[in-house]
């Protein structure tokens, strides 16, 4: 009774269910050079990440307020643009996730390896 | 001339607090420039519009930059809401609508009145249950909370599915025969056995022998066979909807007919009011048919409800089994 339009919607949801969470240390990871909002949000695009401007913003400025991230305003160019960094704690943060990463890497694969045999 | 950029900006910032509204608007305005952008270099013919459309409503956009809840009740607390609303909707207007009808029947207020004022009154008393219930919950969704919620769920508002699933315990079923029984011996017991007498020592009927032509053979009839309905409910162990309307039919064809009966006054009957020296005679006593009527009425609305709620009861815990 399910077709092949709704196996592909759950799937989709299910993938972006698994990647949502992964934002966060993309942008940690990729803010260690100092970036605006959407130069970060196409490089995220462009590595596969799901996420779009109205989400990634708010994004950036929570972290900000938790400390994770520095930010400061470069007039430079002709429009200002908010730049975000990656501070201490932040690195400390994507530190932790990262191991928590690799943790469920291994977890995964301890599950899947009782297949192969 | 303003944007729409210029408005959207606005729009967005006046969802924020005054001390935070400057540099979510500069952040938001650069969000949107970029989107445009972007758009730009996709070849749109209008970016700007595009980009709006994209960033979505401003309220939700505030929203997500605040932190603020976009629901009226989350699932928090939606729970403990639904409960109760639940329990304050069964309890608060039986109880007020009940009250009122018994005050204003000793009033003697006629009986479209006290209908009208009953319905008036359910409205009134539905209507501010659910508003200020609701209104309380709203602000507790946007109060900070700590540790756990109000009204935390406990294992012991379990439902019980043992008491559920028979649909008629045997409390019931000797209650159900007792009062088809009780209802036909008092019928006819008035007739035959009145303790009621005249100055001249004969027994006088409570109810209008001019009934026998028809109403009292029939809600003798009714009764005998609610006896058979209680009987075959109880076999049957659980209630369902068939039942619940079987349930309905019956209290309605022996209430209704008495209600009616009493407010029109053909109920009672008028020598009784004599020999028992009533007050003011028998055209005085029209309270005490309203009276019997609002009672029987009560009676019909309580069984629907209760019948209805009892279906719906076993059904849950059928499916459950």
């Amino acid at each position: 009774m399910v077709s092949h339009m709704e196996i592909d919607d759950t799937t989709a949801g299910h993938l972006q269910e698994l990647r949502r969470g992964t934002v966060v240390l993309a942008c940690l990871l990729s803010l260690r050079v100092p970036d605006y909002g959407y130069a970060l949000l196409e490089r995220l695009e462009t590595l596969g990440f799901a996420t779009d401007a109205g989400t990634l913003y708010p994004l950036l400025r929570r972290l900000e307020k938790q400390g994770f991230l520095s930010s400061s305003w470069n007039t430079d160019d002709a429009r200002p643009r908010k730049f975000y960094q990656t501070g201490a704690a932040g690195l400390a943060l994507a530190q932790t996730l990262l191991a928590d990463w690799s943790a469920i890497t291994e977890s995964i694969r301890t599950l899947t390896s009782g297949d192969e045999s | 001339m303003t944007t729409i950029t210029d408005r959207y900006v606005y729009a967005v910032g006046r969802r924020v607090p005054k001390h935070q509204r400057d540099e979510l608007e500069l952040e938001v305005r650069a969000l949107v420039t970029d989107t445009i952008e972007a758009k730009r270099e996709e070849g749109a013919s209008d970016p700007e519009r595009d980009a709006i459309i994209q960033l979505g409503d401003p309220e939700r956009l505030a929203a997500t930059y605040t932190d603020r809840p976009l629901q009226l009740i989350g699932p928090a607390l939606f729970p403990a809401y639904r409960r109760t609303m639940v329990l304050l909707y069964s309890l608060v207007p039986p109880i007020a609508v009940l009250v009122m009808v018994v005050v204003q029947a000793f009033a003697r207020d006629d009986i479209g009145d006290i209908i009208g004022s009953a319905i008036a009154l359910a409205i009134q008393v539905c209507v501010h249950v659910g508003f200020w219930t609701t209104l309380v919950f709203v602000i507790l969704e946007r109060v900070p909370r700590e540790g756990r919620g109000i009204a935390d769920w406990t294992p012991d508002m379990l439902p019980d599915p043992d008491a559920g699933e028979r649909g008629l315990d045997r409390g019931g079923l000797i209650g159900g025969i007792l009062w088809g029984a009780f209802i036909i011996a008092a019928v006819f017991w008035q007739q035959f056995a009145s303790p009621i007498r005249t100055a001249t020592g004969d027994s006088v009927p409570v109810l209008n022998p001019q009934l026998w032509t028809f109403w009292l053979p029939w809600i003798i009839v009714v009764m005998a066979l609610q006896v058979v309905f209680t009987v075959f409910v109880y076999s049957q162990r659980r209630w369902t909807y068939p039942l619940a309307l079987g349930r309905i039919v019956l209290d309605v064809a022996f209430l209704v007919p008495v209600a009616w009966l009493a407010l029109t006054g053909g109920l009672l009957n008028p020598a009784f009011f004599a020999a028992v020296h009533w007050p003011q005679g028998a055209d005085a006593a029209g309270w005490l048919g309203i009276l019997i009527a609002v009672i029987a009425l009560l009676g019909v609305a309580i069984e629907i409800v209760s019948a209805l709620r009892d279906a719906a009861k076993s059904r849950t815990t059928a499916s459950v089994a």
